[in-house]
């Protein structure tokens, strides 16, 4: 096993967008390396440019220029579909508000993704099954979105991410809407993941607390990175032990 | 009171799906007004033609001159009762009438057109006094000449001097008449004589025509004439006759108003879908004003008020598509007769299909704003 | 594909009343759609059914109502090829004394012993009625709707106030109902009652004629014709199907007005499906731009959103036309508190049912291209970046 391999990399990445006459230049100019099984925090103010290079990243937008290879696959080279399927595969995804489908059951949200896999219906359950029990739900299989608690809905959501099992997962502020103690629930799965599933997680976050438990930490301002890989949680959030309790 | 303006602003922004819902309700209301504009149209024409110092005289049992056979013997005893106009001659003003359709092909394939000839003396014209030529001159009998009406001129595009065929004969057209909107004016007019000889008619006549000395006389001569032993026949005022004419219409406008019901609950449910929507959308909105000091009994009427915005719009884009078929003609056949006729817009009908339209909002806008009044405002904004 | 399925039962059931509100307004849409559109159905095939091209009608030649000298009906009916025929005399009146437009009978006086043969849509009428007016000389077999209008029973008397035949009311006596249709609104009588009744033996007003085919048909009309060609009452000689087009013609403003009604329904219920799909698809922006990032494809999004409105619209629109149909047939059955007389002289036939499925259908699937569409083409970073 290619241990500690790069897994992701970002060669001068740039995103612009126009509205109307004006182009706004949100990503200027990004270099960065992320390796196999790596727990990266992406932090900055609001407004850096965090949620858009999570995006390029993800393969939900693409770059105006620069290259994105990601596993040595240049993925904004590829077309739209060929993205979209790539991302299946790679890409798990987990979201601040979790944006399960309200109508489907905890197991069925969980099911959706791998339901365009062709996998036997045995071999789909028991891959929902084992992500469900390991988020900690396997007894809430039937309940939907709208029964569960803030904390256990992001908990199918990570078990959404998961199912697939993606070669890296993608958590854009996952504990943005939750309590601290639930916060740190969801923060200690993320750890499991990382340690037990070896996963390659990039979080992003402008909550400390999150940021703590990556091992490194990226900072974005202005589209650009800052400190680059030397960022510490120290240096990006000065004072940070005094917020908590 | 919440001000319109956060409504229609509201409406604004949601400027497709307020048009979708408008546009529903602009379909019913241009279907009701077009089925009552064919109604109204056919009623003008009717409660139009008949002038009220006359009385129609049809054979017993008829209320039109398709069936009706009047003999001269009617006519004579008719000529006797008193209180009728003396004409110009000095005789009484009995016009003895002879009504015809006539099957008349048009081309070698078959087709037919029905013409509706009217045969009368000089002293029709007395009696039918809104009559006037507008063109040419009346005809002389003899001659084989017709004066024809203005509808019926248009319809078939003919001109003075040209020839219309009734039956093997060909006649030729000396003048064009007005009747002020009257039926007559989808009709050809000739010589009584020469009409009942062509199609061997003599002595027989499908109505008489007896112009009383004023309008109050009227209905008792017809009075006079239903209840005289010697006369069997059937009388009534001419407006009486007309109205009669445009009974067959009572059942169109019926099923009408019955279908544009139907298709107003449809519509409705179209709306009271549209406001749900809106007010899930701003359960935010309700809120804050709610905690601004806004009553409940406020927010249901704002709501209500912009159901009825779009109700409103939509019904006036529905009768300004319905207007469109103002004035354009048609025929409508009763029986073997047809009436030329045009559609009418009226106030009335704009009216109501404006009012139809506001009736829907109601109906549609009342349940969804009563849940909008019933938002809880801390339950909301948390 | 279950999953599919699964979301979209649950999609429509989400929002219940919405979904509700939708189907309702199809099925109402559709009922108006049924009952109206079998009017012109049902006036489509009369004329098209029963109008054939091997019976001829022999009629004056220019005046409308036909009338004809009754030496013709000796002269005509013996010419050469000519298998079967018929009269008829007019005997029309009202009903009673109101003269009510609505309460005008149209009685036929007819040769009784071949009634059916040479009357197409009386096939089932009912055997013994067909006895009983043999034996019964004021008998009167008497359409349904004019029972309906009358509320008349079998067995009854009636008197009509003749309109073509003044002073010479007849008295009928009930023997049978002729079946709705191309029948239902005129009642037959027999012809020796007629004369006896009026003492008109000088007129008649329609002669029929079979014939054994079209081509025979065209020869007898032209020898027809030809034989009054110069006398002062000139026939017209035409096959039924001819009379029957020129006749529907006459009802063209009516049914103008028909079309267009329906016309109008079709785009009103097109109107209120799309403006509740858009309404739904916009609600759901975010949740479609998860399952793009979930890796569905934009095209499973146009079947989903296309497929919602499809169950609500062929299942509405079925179970309108099911309903105005179950309606007619309780209004046939006399099973309903009040006889609706316009569905007993339009009634809906059950192949309106589909169609009314077909029609919910189509408008579902109009409706919501659009919609499907626009939600097709929703741009994830867009949505996501809404919310952040």
């Amino acid at each position: 096993m290619a241990a500690n391999s790069t897994l992701l990399h970002l060669i001068d990445v740039h995103k612009h967008y126009t509205r109307g006459s004006e182009t706004v230049r949100v990503i200027r100019g990004v270099d960065f390396q992320v390796s196999e099984g790596e727990f990266v925090g992406l932090i900055g103010p609001s407004g850096s440019g965090k949620s858009t290079l999570l995006n390029l990243i993800a393969g939900l937008d693409r770059p105006t220029k620069g290259q994105l290879f990601l596993d040595g696959v240049d993925i904004a080279k590829l077309s739209e579909a060929e993205v979209s399927q790539w991302r299946v595969h790679h890409v798990g995804f987990i979201f601040q508000f979790y944006h399960l489908i309200p109508v489907l059951s905890a197991y069925e949200n969980v099911e959706l993704p791998l339901l365009q896999f062709g996998l036997s219906a045995r071999r789909r359950r028991r891959q929902v099954l084992t992500a469900l029990k390991l988020v900690g739900l396997n007894h809430r299989l039937s309940h939907r979105p709208g029964q569960m608690s803030g904390g256990e809905q992001q908990r199918v959501g990570i078990a959404r991410a998961l199912v697939t099992d993606p070669s890296i997962i993608v958590a854009d502020e996952p504990t943005g809407d939750l309590d601290g103690h639930t916060s740190e629930e969801i923060l200690d799965l993320l750890d499991l993941l990382q340690n037990r599933l070896e996963k390659t997680i990039i979080l992003v976050t402008h909550d400390p607390r999150a940021a703590s438990r990556a091992a490194r930490l990226i900072r974005l301002e202005d589209g650009r990175l800052v400190a680059g890989d030397e960022s510490t949680i120290g240096a990006a959030f000065p004072g940070w032990q005094g917020t908590l309790t | 009171m919440v001000p319109v303006s956060y409504n229609y602003r509201n409406l604004l922004v949601r400027w497709k799906t307020t048009l979708m819902t408008a546009g529903g309700f602009t379909l019913v209301v241009a279907a009701l007004s077009v089925m009552l504009a064919f109604v109204e149209g056919i009623r003008a024409v009717c409660n139009n033609s008949g002038e009220p110092e006359n009385v129609v005289v049809l054979a017993k049992g008829n209320t039109d001159e398709v069936l009706s056979r009047v003999d001269d013997q009617t006519a004579r005893e008719i000529e006797h009762i008193s209180g009728i106009k003396r004409g110009t001659d000095g005789r009484p003003l009995v016009s003895r009438e002879l009504f015809l359709v006539v099957t008349q092909p048009t081309s070698e394939l078959g087709i037919y057109e029905m013409l509706q000839v009217r045969g009368l003396r000089p002293e029709g014209f007395e009696v039918h006094t809104r009559v006037s030529i507008v063109e040419g001159r009346r005809f002389s009998s003899g001659r084989d000449e017709i004066i024809v009406g203005r509808l019926f001129k248009e319809q078939a595009g003919i001109e003075l001097g040209g020839q219309v065929g009734i039956g093997r004969k060909k006649w030729t057209v000396v003048g064009v008449f007005d009747a002020e909107g009257a039926v007559f004016e989808s009709e050809i007019w000739c010589g009584l004589q020469e009409l009942s000889q062509q199609f061997r008619r003599k002595g027989s006549y499908s109505s008489l025509v007896i112009r009383a000395q004023d309008p109050l006389d009227a209905p008792n001569l017809a009075q006079k004439i239903a209840s005289s032993h010697r006369i069997s026949a059937e009388a009534r005022t001419e407006t009486e006759h007309f109205a009669k004419q445009a009974e067959d219409t009572d059942s169109i406008h019926t099923a009408g108003i019955v279908i544009a019901i139907f298709m107003a609950i449809g519509a409705v449910f179209g709306i009271t879908n549209t406001m749900f929507a809106a007010i899930s959308q701003r359960t935010k909105d309700i809120a804050v004003m709610r905690l601004l000091g806004f009553r409940r009994g406020e927010i249901m009427v704002s709501f209500l008020v912009e159901a009825l915005l779009i109700s409103f719009v939509g019904g006036l884009l529905g009768t300004l598509v319905g207007y469109g078929v103002n004035g354009l003609t048609l025929e409508f056949s009763t029986g073997a007769k047809a009436i030329a006729f045009a559609f009418v817009v009226d106030g009335k009908t704009v009216a109501l299909g404006v009012a139809f339209s506001l009736a829907m909002g109601v109906v549609g806008g009342l349940l969804p704003a009563w849940s909008a009044m019933r938002v809880d405002p801390l339950e909301s904004l948390r | 594909m279950r999953t599919l399925c699964t979301l979209i039962i649950k999609n429509l059931s989400r929002n219940r009343v919405r979904t509700t509100l939708t189907a309702l307004a199809v099925i109402v849409f559709t009922m108006v759609y049924t009952v109206v559109g079998s009017t012109t159905s049902l006036v489509n095939r009369l004329v098209s059914s029963t109008s054939s091209n091997t019976r001829l009608v022999v009629v004056n030649r220019w005046i409308t109502p036909s009338e004809l000298p009754s030496r013709y009906i000796d002269q005509v009916t013996r010419v050469r090829n000519v298998q079967d025929w018929t009269i008829w005399h007019y005997y029309f009146g009202f009903l009673d004394e109101s003269k009510r437009s609505d309460r005008f009978g149209l009685g036929i006086a007819t040769r009784i012993d071949n009634l059916q043969a040479m009357h197409p849509g009386l096939e089932e009428l009912d055997p013994a009625s067909l006895q009983a007016i043999k034996h019964d000389k004021i008998g009167a077999l008497v359409g349904l709707h004019m029972m309906d209008a009358m509320k008349w029973k079998v067995g009854q008397r009636f008197t009509l106030f003749s309109a073509t035949h003044p002073g010479k009311d007849l008295e009928f006596h009930i023997v049978g109902v002729v079946p709705a249709g191309k029948w239902g609104s005129n009642f037959f009588f027999r012809e020796d009652y007629f004369q006896q009744g009026t003492g008109d033996d000088e007129t008649v007003n329609v002669i029929w004629l079979r014939v054994g085919n079209e081509e025979t048909g065209r020869q007898i009309a032209a020898t027809v014709e030809q034989m009054f060609a110069n006398s002062r009452e000139e026939v017209k000689v035409e096959t039924e199907a001819a009379s029957a087009a020129r006749i529907a013609g006459k009802t063209e403003s009516i049914l103008a007005i028909v079309n267009m009604v329906v016309l109008v329904l079709l785009i009103d219920m097109l109107v209120v499906i799309s403006n509740s799909i858009s309404i739904s698809t916009r609600e759901r922006r975010t949740e479609m731009a998860v399952l793009k990032v979930l890796g569905f494809s934009p095209n499973f999004i146009i079947v989903m959103v296309v497929s919602e409105a499809l169950i609500v619209g062929t299942l509405s629109g079925g179970l309108g036309a099911a309903l105005a149909f179950g309606l007619s047939a309780l209004n046939e059955a006399d099973q309903l508190p009040y006889t609706i007389a316009f569905l007993r002289m339009f009634p809906v036939p059950v192949s309106f049912v589909p169609r009314g499925m077909f029609l919910g259908a189509l408008a579902a699937f109009m409706g919501s291209i659009i919609p499907a569409w626009t939600a097709r083409g929703i741009k994830v970073t867009e949505v996501f970046s809404d919310i952040a």
